[in-house]
C-alpha cells in the first residue's frame, strides 16, 4: 500500500497542476484579446500614417520581397480607383481594392491576414498583417509567464511534503509512544492530546488494549492461583514421601504408601483440572460445536461413576429421557456431568441415596442430580463456584475446582446450574438447564 | 511434649501427625481456626503448628486472637504465602517462626524444637540434670556417661520433668502432656512410667510430692 505521504503528495501536486492548466487557459484567452487590440491599433496607425504622407513622397519603388510573411506588416496605397496599389511596402499580390473600410480578414497565399482599410486624403490605404503573428505573440507571452510557475512546482512539492509531515506528526507520536512501551504496559493512550482525526483510531486501540489487559490479568491470576494451589498437594506429597521413608514396620509402610498414593492421585487430579480450566479459558468460545446427545453423555459418565457409588453402598435411582440433543462439546459436557455426579458420590455418606434424572423442561432439558448428603448451606451456594474455594470438610479432600469447572462449561453452553436443597433426599440438588437443539 | 496441630488439609494433617508422633511428640490435631482458639484456652500445650490457610477463620486471625488473650504458646506458622511481606505480617501477628509450603518435615521439627527451647529460656538443645543428659533431637539419653534405653513415653516423661527441675507437675498435667485425644489412657499409666524411670535412674531422681505430683528435687 502506498504511504499517506505519497498519496497526499501525488494528489496535491495533481491538483496544483490542474488549477494551473485551467488558470493559464483563461489567461491565454485574455492575452489573445489584449494582443488583438494592440495589433489592431498598430495596424490602424500604420495605415493612417502611410496615408498621411503626401502622394509625391510615396516612392513607387519596386517593393521588397516579404522576407518573413509572418512578421511583416504590408501597407498598400491605392491611387484613385486603380485596381493595383501604387505603392506597397512589401511585395504581396492579391490585396483587393475592394477591401471593406475598417478591420477585416482575408485569406492570401494560404495564410490568414488581418486587414485595415481606410480612405485618407483621396488615397485608399490597406494595412495587412498575418493573423498568425498575434497567436504566436499570445502564446509566447503565456509561455513566458507559465515557465516560472511550472518551475515553482518542485517548491510546491517540497512544501506539501513538509506540510504533510507536520500533519502526520501526531501519528508519529502515537507510534513512538507505543514503540517505547514494554509489553506489559497496556495503559490507554492519552486521547485528549490527539487531533480528532486519529482519536477514533487511538480509542479503538485503547479498547483493544483494555480487553487484552483484562485477559492477561485473568490469566495471570489463574497462574498465580494455580501455582499457589499446587503447593498444598505438593506439601502433602513431600510429607507422605518422608513418612514412607521413616516407616519401619510393614504395616506402617503400607499405611504410608496408601497415603502417598492418595496424594499422587490428588495432585494428578488437580493438574488435570487445571488443564481443563486453562483450555476452556483459552478457547473463549467453543471451538467445535456438534450435536451431542446428553442422555448418552450422562449414561457414559454414570457407567464410570456407578462402581464408586456401589462401593459406598449408595442407593442410586436413574431416570433419563431417551435423548436430548444439545449443541456443544461432548468432552466438556462429560466433564460437567462427571464433576456434579462425582461431588454427590463423594459427599454422601455410606448407604445414602442418589438420584440422577434427565427430563424435558421449558424449551430444553433439565439434568438433576440429588443426594442425601450434607448439602451446601445457603450462604455458601454462590461461593462454591469460585475457583479453589474449598468447603470445610474433613472427610473429602478436594481441590476446589470441580464446581468452578462445571460452571465454566455450563456458561459456555448457555446452560445454568442451580444448587438447592433436595426436597426428595434432603441433601444437595444440582439442576442444570440446557437449551436443546431438538428434543426427541 | 504436647503439640497442637491446626491444619485443614487432611493429607498434610495426617502426615504431620504421624511424623510428630514418631518424633515422640503428643499431638492434638484440629482442622478449624475457631476450635483452635477455644482449645488453647482450655488445654496446655508446649507448642502449636498453625496453618494460615484455614477455613472459617484465617490463621493470622487465630494467631492475633491467641496473642490478644495473652497466650504465649510457641507457634510455628505454616503457609503457602512466601513473600517477605507475608512473613513479616505473620511474625508481627505473633508467630514464633514461619515455615513455607512445601516444607521439609525435619526442618519443621527442628524449628518447632527451637521455638520451644527459646520459650523455655534454654540455649542448648541438650537437657541436663545431675548425671542425666537428654538430647531431644537425637532422642538419646545418657546416664552416667552410658546410653540409657527408654520407651517413647518414658523418654517424653523424662523430657517434661527435665525442662523444669524443681517444679511440681500433677498427674493430670503429666497425663495431658503425654497423651493426645485419640490415645487411650489407663488410670494409672503415669505412675507406671514414673515407676519404670525410677527403676532405671534410681529413686532419688524423681521425688513424689504426696497427693500433688512429681518433680525433680533441686538441692
Amino acid at each position: 500500500m502506498r504511504s499517506i505521504r505519497a498519496r497526499l503528495l501525488i494528489g496535491l501536486l495533481a491538483s496544483v497542476l490542474a488549477v494551473q492548466i485551467v488558470m493559464y487557459s483563461m489567461i491565454y484567452a485574455r492575452i489573445e484579446d489584449e494582443i488583438d487590440d494592440l495589433f489592431d491599433s498598430e495596424l490602424e496607425r500604420s495605415a493612417l500614417s502611410a496615408g498621411s504622407v503626401p502622394q509625391q513622397a510615396v516612392i513607387p519603388t519596386p517593393a521588397r520581397q516579404v522576407e518573413d510573411p509572418q512578421e511583416e506588416m504590408v501597407v498598400s496605397v491605392f491611387k484613385a480607383s486603380d485596381p493595383l496599389p501604387s505603392y506597397q511596402t512589401h511585395r504581396l499580390s492579391g490585396i483587393p481594392r475592394s477591401t471593406p473600410i475598417g478591420f477585416s480578414k482575408l485569406k492570401l497565399d494560404g495564410m490568414e491576414w488581418r486587414l485595415f482599410a481606410s480612405a485618407v486624403r483621396g488615397q485608399f490605404v490597406v494595412a495587412a498583417q498575418p493573423a498568425d503573428v498575434r497567436n504566436r505573440a499570445a502564446r509566447r507571452i503565456t509561455q513566458r509567464s507559465l515557465l516560472p510557475s511550472l518551475g515553482a512546482l518542485p517548491l510546491a512539492a517540497l512544501m506539501i511534503w513538509i506540510a504533510v509531515a507536520y500533519g502526520l506528526r501526531p501519528l508519529g507520536r502515537i507510534t513512538q509512544d507505543l514503540r517505547k512501551r514494554s509489553h506489559r504496559d497496556l495503559l490507554p493512550l492519552d486521547v485528549s492530546r490527539l487531533p480528532p482525526d486519529i482519536a477514533p483510531l487511538a480509542e479503538a486501540l485503547n479498547d483493544l488494549m483494555g480487553r487484552l489487559a483484562g485477559i492477561i490479568a485473568t490469566q495471570r491470576t489463574f497462574i498465580a492461583d494455580a501455582a499457589h494451589e499446587l503447593l498444598t498437594p505438593l506439601t502433602a506429597l513431600r510429607l507422605q514421601a518422608q513418612m514412607l521413608a521413616r516407616s519401619k514396620s510393614p504395616s506402617r509402610q503400607r499405611e504410608a504408601m496408601a497415603e502417598l498414593q492418595g496424594g499422587v492421585a490428588r495432585t494428578l487430579q488437580l493438574a488435570r483440572q487445571l488443564l481443563t480450566l486453562a483450555r476452556h479459558d483459552a478457547d473463549g468460545e467453543l471451538a467445535d460445536k456438534t450435536e451431542v446427545d446428553l442422555a448418552t453423555v450422562i449414561q457414559r459418565v454414570l457407567s464410570i461413576h456407578l462402581p464408586l457409588a456401589t462401593e459406598k453402598a449408595l442407593q442410586t435411582e436413574i431416570g433419563i429421557q431417551e435423548s436430548a440433543i444439545v449443541l456443544g462439546n461432548e468432552e466438556a459436557l462429560s466433564i460437567l456431568v462427571s464433576n456434579l455426579i462425582d461431588n454427590s458420590i463423594k459427599y454422601t455418606e455410606r448407604d445414602g441415596r442418589l438420584l440422577v434424572s434427565l427430563r424435558p423442561a421449558c424449551a430444553g432439558a433439565e439434568l438433576k442430580i440429588e443426594d442425601s448428603g450434607p448439602g451446601i448451606p445457603l450462604e455458601e451456594r454462590a461461593r462454591v463456584f469460585d475457583r479453589f474455594y474449598r468447603r470445610r470438610d474433613t472427610m473429602v479432600t478436594g481441590n476446589g475446582l470441580g464446581l468452578a469447572i462445571a460452571k465454566e462449561i455450563a456458561d459456555r453452553h448457555g446452560a445454568s446450574i442451580v444448587l438447592e436443597s433436595s426436597e426428595a433426599l434432603g441433601g444437595l440438588s444440582a439442576r442444570v438447564l440446557f437449551h436443546t437443539a431438538k428434543a426427541a | 511434649m504436647k503439640i497442637l496441630l491446626v491444619e485443614d488439609d487432611r493429607m498434610i494433617g495426617w502426615g504431620l501427625r504421624r511424623g510428630l508422633l514418631d518424633e515422640g511428640f503428643t499431638v492434638d490435631w484440629l482442622d478449624d481456626g475457631d476450635a483452635a482458639v477455644v482449645v488453647c484456652s482450655e488445654h496446655s500445650y508446649d507448642a502449636a503448628i498453625l496453618d494460615l490457610g484455614l477455613p472459617n477463620r484465617d490463621g493470622l486471625k487465630v494467631l492475633a486472637e491467641l496473642r490478644h488473650q495473652g497466650n504465649t504458646l510457641p507457634i510455628v506458622v505454616l503457609t503457602a504465602r512466601e513473600t517477605v511481606a507475608d512473613r513479616i505480617k505473620g511474625l508481627n501477628a505473633g508467630a514464633d517462626d514461619y515455615v513455607c509450603k512445601p516444607f521439609d518435615f525435619d526442618e519443621l521439627v527442628a524449628r518447632l524444637r527451637a521455638v520451644m527451647r527459646r520459650r523455655a529460656g534454654l540455649v542448648s538443645a541438650v537437657l541436663e540434670y545431675r548425671d542425666v543428659r537428654l538430647n531431644p533431637t537425637t532422642r538419646c539419653v545418657a546416664f552416667k556417661g552410658q546410653l540409657l534405653g527408654l520407651s517413647a513415653k518414658e523418654f517424653s516423661l523424662l523430657e517434661i520433668l527435665l525442662q523444669r527441675p524443681g517444679v511440681v507437675l500433677t498427674r493430670n498435667q503429666l497425663r495431658d502432656k503425654l497423651y493426645g485425644w485419640d490415645d487411650e489412657v489407663g488410670s494409672n499409666t503415669v505412675e507406671v512410667f514414673i515407676h519404670s524411670l525410677r527403676r532405671k535412674l534410681g529413686h532419688d531422681y524423681i521425688e513424689n510430692v504426696r497427693s500433688v505430683g512429681y518433680r525433680l528435687p533441686v538441692p
